[in-house]
């Protein structure tokens, strides 16, 4: 199955509507400089499909390369659920394991969600299973309210997580918590996801979305371009050799000293 | 063979003998734990191994000496005990009754789970002979804890009590009955699709071991071979028809 992506399309999402109407399974937000993406499938606990994969592709895509926009924030719709996993009525319906591969490397969403340069930060409640685990994985802060529960069913389904659970999880909460989960299909609640590192922060359900958008401010009020160096710095930083990591720090710290100057010069240049 | 084997369903429950008692005895250790290995490997009935052993994880001092003899042996590439934990495709979950200290952590830290008993104490304490950990422990430990946790343990030999061991991540579980929880977490596993436990392990395990684009790739590359499987046709059609999958491996 092929997806219905429009190539070559490259949408601002600045230029995206401050509301979105024609998406189906996610609802985009624009307030200022703070994108919003909610998963939006609430009658069906938010579970990922094939179309919010395009749809998300979209956004994503426009949100990365937008300098106006300075941090982003994903939530889930409805009471119950962030995300209750995959939809799995759609499984069993791929051609072939071979075209499903060419499709997933030909619109990788997951490598695009982990190369947002802006600061990301989940909103979790409720509900979090299997691929919403890898979602908000792939977000750089994660908050949750008291009554969130977490669960890796996949080999239990006779699946794996596909969407880079496997690698995300064990690098946020160790190997040996991540193995715990996905080896024993357990839940997690709010206290021990806190405990072993899966959330940063635990919040009264009330308090979930103002929390989130209280650090999503914070953010957008600092230098954006330091803020964006400096995640780029610690993601891509851990997955080098220490000596490799020093001396991308020590770059990017350049090049923001170097374009501030450059600013500075240019500033002066128009004031005359 | 001195290491005993059973099966109990689908769960391997191997007891190690003493093993630290001379070079000679790990190298005998070792080799009887491949062969095992091997035999496991091919044994598709078997979903998952618990490690136990009398006192093995309490390794006395003498381990150590143990060591250098075997890798002063003329065996050109010793095999360990802990490399062959390591090299299971089954998830392996250690029990440890008593204490784990020094080259029995070691081997504890080659599983992928370890339960211990609340009254068990963990260290690992070769710095304190003027030694150093031999059977991997040091990377191991890094890789499980993070390096700050790991360097204070290695630099700091105390003894650390089961609770801060499992803050710290060192042990998965606590119980009174460490035996009776690890088959439970392993019966557990059992009942799960096997091929899909099996990839699941290598992805995360050698996958923590590459970059993370590299990783993606090959959970990514191991989730469409998955697709061949008849379990994941019967998981899905399970669960589409809410029933319970009954998986066969294959």
């Amino acid at each position: 199955m092929l997806f219905k992506g429009k190539r070559g399309r490259s949408m601002r999402a600045a230029e995206i509507p401050a509301v979105m109407a024609n998406f189906d399974t996610i609802a985009y937000r624009r307030q200022e400089s703070i994108a919003r993406i909610t998963l939006n499938r609430p009658s069906a606990m938010n579970v990922y499909s094939i179309r919010m994969r395009d749809e998300l592709f979209e956004v994503l895509e426009a949100i990365r390369t937008d300098q106006e926009i300075r941090a982003v924030v994903v939530d889930g719709a409805g009471e119950k659920a962030f995300c209750a996993g995959a939809d799995l009525s759609e499984f069993l319906t791929a051609a072939s394991p071979n075209e499903a591969r060419l499709t997933r490397n030909e619109r990788d969403i997951w490598s695009l969600f982990l190369q947002i340069r802006q600061p990301v930060i989940a909103a979790l409640h409720g509900y979090v299973i299997g691929s919403g685990i890898e979602i908000a994985m792939c977000c750089d802060i994660r908050l949750a309210s008291d009554d969130v529960r977490f669960r890796l069913p996949e080999p239990s389904l006779g699946i794996l997580p596909g969407a880079g659970g496997t690698q995300t999880l064990p690098r946020a909460v160790g190997r040996g918590a991540a193995l715990d989960m996905l080896m024993t299909n357990r839940w997690v609640d709010a206290s021990e996801a806190r405990r072993i590192g899966l959330v940063n922060r635990v919040v009264p359900r009330a308090m979930l979305l103002p929390a989130t958008f209280a650090i999503a401010e914070q953010i957008a009020a600092r230098d954006a371009r330091a803020v964006r160096l400096a995640k780029q710095a610690a993601t891509r930083g851990l997955d080098l050799p220490l000596s490799e990591g020093l001396d991308l720090e020590r770059k990017l710290a350049r090049l923001l000293y170097h374009q501030r100057a450059r600013n500075v010069d240019r500033d002066e240049f128009k004031r005359g | 063979m001195e290491t005993q084997y059973r099966k109990d369903a689908r769960v391997a429950i191997i007891a190690l003998p003493p093993l630290f008692a001379d070079g000679t005895s790990l190298a005998r250790g070792a080799a009887e734990l491949e062969e095992l290995r091997q035999e496991i490997a091919w044994d598709r009935d078997i979903r998952c191994l618990v490690v136990s052993g009398r006192n093995v994880f309490a390794a006395p001092d003498a381990a150590q000496r143990s060591y250098v003899q075997l890798y002063n042996s003329d065996l050109p590439e010793p095999l360990t005990p802990a490399a062959v934990l390591a090299r299971f495709d089954i998830p392996t979950i250690a029990v440890i009754e008593a204490d784990a200290r020094g080259p029995g952590l070691e081997l504890a830290l080659a599983c992928d789970l370890r339960v211990c008993s609340p009254a068990s104490r963990f260290s690992m304490d070769h710095l304190k002979t003027d030694d150093l950990p031999m059977d991997g422990g040091i990377q191991r430990l890094g890789r499980l804890v993070g390096r700050g946790a790991a360097l204070g343990l290695v630099l700091i030999p105390e003894q650390l009590d089961a609770e801060a061991a499992r803050a710290m991540g060192l042990v998965t579980r606590i119980a009174e009955r460490p035996m009776e929880l690890a088959l439970t977490l392993a019966n557990g596993i059992g009942e799960m699709a096997p091929v899909a436990v099996r990839y699941s392990k290598e992805a995360l395990q050698k996958g923590m071991d590459m970059s993370l684009e590299q990783g993606l790739r090959l959970e990514a590359d191991l989730y469409f071979l998955l697709q061949c499987t008849d379990d994941r046709t019967r998981g899905i059609s399970a669960f589409q028809g809410k029933t319970r999958p009954q998986y066969e491996g294959r």
